[in-house]
């Protein structure tokens, strides 16, 4: 749970983000990178605390693989805050994608297995 | 819900070592510690991005900034358009990450799990506190705060080896008695089977098979 939590918190800086690096008018279209990630990500972890969509986290290893291609890719020699950012955020978010969302807990088959064995 | 039966499982002691390495005794120290490394990297990594004016160090002094700001720093920050120290910080941070994730019998149940914690702590660590005590010869500066951090991960690699090691140990047992890969690829992201608790159980009692004895041992299903 912790892991989708902190991915929510991770979604609100993405989203928020393009104004504490203050993007100005003529890069309106590198403004909607981050956000739109952000959303996505809070989406996918939101959707993991529902059961039947519960490996939806997943997908946000998608996401930061993107923030992290697009930082690598549009930083030069002398990265910029807002390229920096996306690379830390997006390995940020791999890390935390990677973790069940019932991770302290054994996984459902292993569950369901000692179930079935305890009845035979 | 997990059952009684389950839950006592969960803390049974690895035979090799007399405890649970997956205990969270054994995890949070381990937690603790890479905390402490994270907190350091960041601070350079401040430093690195000029958010704070100077790094300070008890010890070597200016030397801290020598080091952060040699041109070996400076080419690792081209290789990974970030600062190196920045970069540490993620990994111990990983270190955290993949510390407290899984439950208390993860080294059978999610051994994918504990040998991405192993990769993170284990050969990186040794690596990184290598380049770390040589950079006094090839940068000509030591760097207190980087050798703290490399003390640590050095003691990371300690506290973190019998996790693993038992994840490796299991995957084996469980190679012995299938000789499968492809059952072997399935213990190794936690898919149950009637031959993966046994193997898993031999891991504890220590009753584990001599190689080739068992290879005809029927595969249970999932």
């Amino acid at each position: 749970m912790w892991a989708r939590t902190v991915e929510v918190m991770l979604a609100c800086w993405l989203a928020i983000s393009p104004l504490v690096f203050h993007r100005g008018p003529a890069e309106t279209l590198a403004w909607g990178m981050e956000p739109v990630a952000g959303v996505a990500v809070m989406v996918l972890a939101l959707a993991a605390f529902y059961r039947p969509l519960r490996g939806a986290h997943l997908g946000i290893l998608l996401v930061s693989a993107w923030l992290v291609v697009e930082g690598y890719r549009i930083t030069g020699a002398h990265a910029d805050p807002r390229e920096q950012n996306c690379l830390m955020v997006g390995l940020l978010l791999a890390m935390f994608a990677i973790c069940p969302t019932q991770g302290d807990e054994p996984p459902p088959g292993w569950q369901a297995f000692r179930e079935n064995r305890a009845r035979r | 819900m997990i059952d009684d039966s389950l839950r006592s499982d969960l803390q049974a002691p690895v035979h090799r070592f007399g405890y649970n390495p997956s205990a969270w005794s054994q995890r949070v120290p381990v937690c603790l510690l890479a905390s402490v490394a994270f907190v350091i990297a960041a601070y350079m990594a401040l430093y690195q991005w000029r958010l704070v004016p100077g790094v300070w160090d008890p010890v070597f002094g200016e030397q801290t900034q020598n080091v952060l700001d040699s041109e070996v720093a400076g080419r690792m920050h081209h290789w990974f358009r970030a600062p190196d120290a920045a970069i540490g910080a993620l990994a111990y941070l990983g270190d955290v990450i993949f510390g407290l994730a899984g439950s208390t019998r993860r080294w059978q149940y999610r051994p994918w799990m504990v040998v991405l914690f192993g990769i993170d702590v284990i050969p990186l660590g040794i690596v990184s506190a290598a380049l770390i005590f040589m950079q006094g010869f090839v940068v000509g500066a030591w760097c207190f705060p980087c050798m703290v951090t490399a003390v640590i991960s050095l003691a990371l690699v300690y506290f973190a080896y019998d996790e693993v090691w038992s994840s490796l140990l299991y995957l084996r047992e469980h190679w012995r008695r299938t000789g499968s890969v492809g059952q072997l690829w399935k213990a190794f992201w936690g898919y149950p089977s009637e031959v993966a608790e046994e193997s898993a159980q031999a891991i504890i009692t220590g009753n584990t098979a001599r190689a080739g004895r068992l290879q005809t041992a029927p595969v249970g299903g999932e």
